[in-house]
């Protein structure tokens, strides 16, 4: 009894040290992450700072776009009709059969589907009309009307990923768990969550998205030197 | 969670090649949860043919399922495998499986299609998955069997109702953390006169559905027998509804006139006039109420155990009606299409989905559809909700 209880007790402590051991080893690899230098322009971040700012990081790639015309419209006499302007440029992007998103003003928890019915442009004015299903079951003098455009499939990356400032749009890609360096890139289309990247980044590339704002205002800090005006230098 | 690397998948869209995309329109189908079989189905609305499915796994479960509103994916929870599931909605492919915490059931999608809130009700947590990289970014804890989430118009925040306590929980969507906790009643004196009933099995909030504008949430409490007026500027109770004995949850008709609580206590149905917040109608009901739908000027209350659905007319305030679905069948809960004219109804017992007209009353009953259809939703309609 003894013996077995010495025994059990044996494997006990064995696994406690083992156990003391590996939650050293990781408070040790915890602090080298801290002391270790920064790579040439790295901005480094510790994991508590990354859970406390929530920080993400997804990969560039091919994702498809979409661009949400926001226009007021109002019914007709049948009430099922809305008509509204839009400017020339959207109305390019609008053709019959879109998905549109119908709510009024004062009842945006409360969506009805409907669909573009006509587009139509006279010089430098345009209106859409879109067809509800059915009467509204609530009435308003004007509805809001989202049309979902679908732009079609690009490179692209989340649209807080991207620190503008002035002309220039920058990035921050993870170049290993805590380390992050600065890229310039040039954006085409914007969407509602994603916009097209036409340089600077592959696919594949790690991107920061939330934390982005936090990563730069770190680089800028403690880098002063290295944020000069061509920091983040396209080199594509 | 430490740090969020997020591989994310790569969402196909508009380029995809024809044989890729099974579903174009998402306003076309209905999504049916079917529980037993793990995967979600897809009908076709017009000739009510299943159009695809995507089995989700073993043991999966899946309880309550929505679609992004910008329409790229389908999310559910498994709440058996303790996971959240993305499907594109396009292809109906699984992308991703997400580790969340126990026995996932209901959510919302922010109205931006940005966050997944995922309830968790036995971890007492919310999941805050990112719809960009697809990964849990945020696990919310502090609830109490946490049910259903609903989301201000603007985003901004969200609500949380607790089952297991009379407290509907506040989130900043910016931050993801719980700001407030809003006790819509005392249970202290009520508990008193009988523990067992009120301390053995809580039965508080399972919802705080949402008025048209977005200012106030009705908030049914089961155990205090009253629906709650919470004011979304101050996030406070403003007003309490005494209604039946065990409410379960408050619906909200689609013209924002009326709040129906479907009183399980004493099997009545509970109709607030939402403008002056008092009770203005009450009608008998059947046994195990779990769901209400809206449609031509109408609301349908499904009683589960039953197998009868019950109307009432909202405009005279008057029963209009039940509808037999079956005998020794279970019914689940029902979606709405967007015309407002039919209901679309899981019957778990027989594998199918019954199709109600909402103004002859006739039923029609869709077959094979998989096993123990639990719920369904059909994108931007009024009647989204699951139990």
């Amino acid at each position: 009894m003894t013996g077995l209880w010495g025994a059990s007790a044996l494997r006990a402590l064995s696994l406690l040290l083992v156990a003391g051991l590996a939650v050293n080893t990781a408070h040790a690899q915890g602090v080298r992450e801290r002391t270790r230098t920064p790579g040439a322009g790295e901005t480094a971040v510790s994991e508590s700072q990354a859970i406390e700012l929530t920080l993400t990081v997804i990969e560039a790639s091919r994702r498809p776009l979409q661009t949400w015309v926001r226009a007021a419209g109002a019914l007709d006499e049948s009430g099922r009709v809305l008509r509204g302007p839009v400017s020339v440029r959207e109305a390019a992007l609008l053709r019959v059969g879109q998905r549109v998103r119908v709510f009024s003003p004062e009842s945006k928890s409360r969506m009805t589907q409907a669909r573009v019915t006509g587009v139509t442009t006279r010089g430098s004015q345009a209106q859409v009309e879109v067809t509800l299903p059915d009467r509204p079951s609530y009435d308003a003098l004007r509805y809001v009307m989202e049309i979902i455009v679908e732009r079609g499939s690009f490179l692209a990356v989340s649209n807080e990923a991207i620190i503008e400032e002035g002309d220039r749009q920058t990035v921050y890609l993870q170049q290993e768990q805590g380390r992050y360096l600065p890229r310039e890139i040039h954006t085409g289309l914007k969407g509602e969550l994603y916009t097209e990247v036409v340089g600077g980044l592959a696919e594949g590339d790690r991107v920061v998205t939330f934390g982005s704002f936090f990563i730069d205002a770190e680089h800028k800090l403690k880098m002063p030197e290295q944020v000069a005006p061509d920091h983040a230098r396209l080199d594509h | 969670m430490g740090l969020i690397l997020a591989l994310s998948a790569t969402s196909s869209g508009p380029g995809l090649s024809a044989q890729e995309v099974k579903i174009s329109d998402p306003t076309s189908v209905l999504l049916i949860v079917n529980r037993d079989s793990n995967e979600l189905a897809f009908m076709d609305l017009e000739s009510r043919k299943l159009v695809g499915s995507v089995f989700l796994g073993n043991n999966v479960n899946p309880h309550m399922a929505m679609m992004t509103h910008d329409a790229r994916y389908v999310v559910t929870g498994g709440s058996s495998s303790n996971k959240a599931y993305v499907v594109e909605l396009a292809t109906l492919k699984l992308v991703k499986e997400i580790p969340v915490d126990l026995a996932p059931e209901h959510m919302s999608i922010s109205p931006d299609s940005r966050y997944y809130y995922q309830g968790n009700p036995s971890g007492d947590s919310i999941s805050v998955i990112d719809m960009v990289s697809l990964t849990e970014i945020r696990r919310i804890q502090g609830f109490a069997e946490p049910l259903n989430v609903t989301f201000l118009p603007d985003g901004s925040k969200a609500y949380v109702a607790n089952y297991g306590a009379h407290w509907v929980g506040v989130i900043d969507v910016t931050r993801h953390e719980l700001l407030k906790k809003i006790h819509i009643g005392a249970a202290g004196a009520i508990s008193r006169l009988d523990p067992d009933r009120y301390l053995g099995e809580i039965k508080g909030v399972s919802s705080a559905s949402i008025s048209n504008d977005g200012r106030y949430l009705y908030s049914a409490d089961g155990d205090l027998g009253i629906v709650a007026v919470i004011d979304t500027r101050e996030d406070r109770v403003v007003k309490t509804i005494p209604v039946g004995p065990d409410p379960w949850r408050a619906f909200m008709s689609h013209d924002g006139r009326y709040a129906v609580t479907l009183n399980n206590g004493d099997e009545t149905v509970s109709v607030i006039d939402t403008a002056k917040n008092e009770v203005v109608a009450t009608f008998e009901g059947g046994p195990d109420m779990v769901g209400a739908n809206f449609a031509a000027g109408k609301v349908f209350v499904i009683s589960s155990t039953s197998g009868f659905v019950y109307a009432y007319d909202l405009g005279s305030l008057r029963p209009a009606g039940r509808i037999k679905i079956g005998t020794n069948v279970q019914i689940e809960t029902a979606t709405t299409d967007i015309a407002e004219r039919h209901l679309y109804l899981g019957n778990s017992t027989n594998h199918t989905i019954e199709i109600i007209d909402a103004e002859t009353h006739d039923v029609e009953s869709v077959g094979d559809v998989g096993l123990y259809p639990w719920g369904t939703h059909i994108m931007d309609s009024k009647d989204n909700y699951c139990h």
